[in-house]
């Protein structure tokens, strides 16, 4: 299934740009209610010295991955951090967590992609996990952000999902097998490029339900970024 | 099944009755109510915050209220919620963060038998 990123919801509060490749808040579509146990793919733009204020969550996996500028984070855990591009923040909500996120700068935008996984099992602990890496880690290979289990310095969160972030240089083509009876799912975050020769521009998305062997081709003349998520 | 609502006030700069207030807020949460934070106005500003407004007081289902009723806003805000009296009203007491969850969760069950009445 291809999600053309032109036809995500969209909202504008001036202080947050939104996109929303499945329903959140206002925006509901009832095609587009998730894939898998991956519930939430937001693309965010939020304004110089704006954010989300104090607000709640129960039961969520909440991954932040970082495109530009920077964002304060605080919560009830009592963790207070700023976090920029290359560095992943994962939140398990569990039975209960309260938090807010600001854009950090008072000059520049902040981009960011919040996604949301239904965790495999409900009132499990709150926490905070953060992690960062370099960008070569992503440069032709798959770098895992947030699995159920920890490899190589990735998150842990609470559900058979594991995510990955790629960065494919103009003319090169990265692997990815998948595995029988898995789902895939793609979101281009930067630039554009062929998967299995279907064009994926900055924001498109892709569902895998029956292909096994994914080839993407970075196209154009820009490196192209996108997130790999496999999925039970 | 998130099916309550609750509104955690609180009315000071001091990050002890912050943190009390996120306490019982997530409290609130682990009951499963739906929670707004919000600070009254006369403490100093701070952005995670909104103050309260009208539609706050009809969504609420429960009222928490934390620190001291120091300014005349929140002097006005708890007489106005005291006149709705089929809605509970608790006030966070100590300092702990562990009796302030409790408070929260104990809000919830209060809002959601108050919600049954109505």
């Amino acid at each position: 299934m291809f999600r053309p990123a032109g036809e995500r919801g969209h909202a504008d509060r001036g202080w947050l740009n939104s996109w929303f490749t499945f329903s959140f808040a206002d925006y509901h579509d009832p095609a587009h209610m998730g894939f898998r146990a991956l519930r939430v793919i937001n693309d965010d733009v939020i304004a110089p010295g704006k954010g989300f204020g104090a607000h709640a969550h129960r039961d969520m996996e909440i991954i932040t991955y970082m495109l530009s500028g920077r964002l304060a984070h605080k919560d009830s855990t009592g963790e207070r951090h700023v976090i920029g591009p290359n560095t992943v923040q994962a939140m398990s909500a569990g039975t209960g967590i309260v938090h807010s996120e600001f854009n950090a700068s008072d000059s520049e935008p902040s981009h960011s992609l919040q996604i949301w996984i239904e965790p495999a099992a409900e009132d499990v602990e709150p926490s905070y996990q953060q992690i960062s890496f370099s960008p070569a880690e992503r440069r032709n290979r798959f770098r895992l952000l947030a699995g159920p289990v920890r490899h190589d310095g990735s998150a842990v969160i609470h559900q058979d999902v594991s995510v990955y972030a790629a960065e494919v240089a103009p003319g090169d083509t990265l692997h990815r097998t998948v595995a029988p009876g898995r789902f895939a799912w793609v979101h281009v975050a930067r630039g554009s490029i062929l998967l299995n020769g279907q064009k994926l521009a900055a924001g498109d998305g892709a569902a895998i339900s029956d292909e096994t062997e994914l080839a993407f081709t970075a196209d154009g003349t820009a490196p192209a970024e996108f997130l790999f998520f496999d999925l039970a | 099944m998130q099916d309550v609502n609750v509104v955690v006030l609180f009315n000071s700069g001091d990050e002890v009755v912050e943190r009390l207030a996120l306490a019982a807020a997530v409290g609130a949460v682990q009951g499963r109510a739906f929670i707004r934070l919000r600070r009254f106005h006369g403490t100093p500003e701070s952005r995670e915050y909104v103050t309260p407004r009208d539609p706050d007081a009809e969504w609420a289902h429960a009222f928490i209220i934390g620190g001291a009723a120091s300014s005349e806003e929140a002097r006005l805000w708890i007489e106005r919620l005291r006149m709705r009296a089929a809605l509970p009203i608790i006030t966070l007491e100590g300092d702990s963060p562990q009796a302030a969850q409790h408070t929260g969760r104990v809000a919830a069950q209060m809002a959601r038998a108050a919600k049954h009445k109505t």
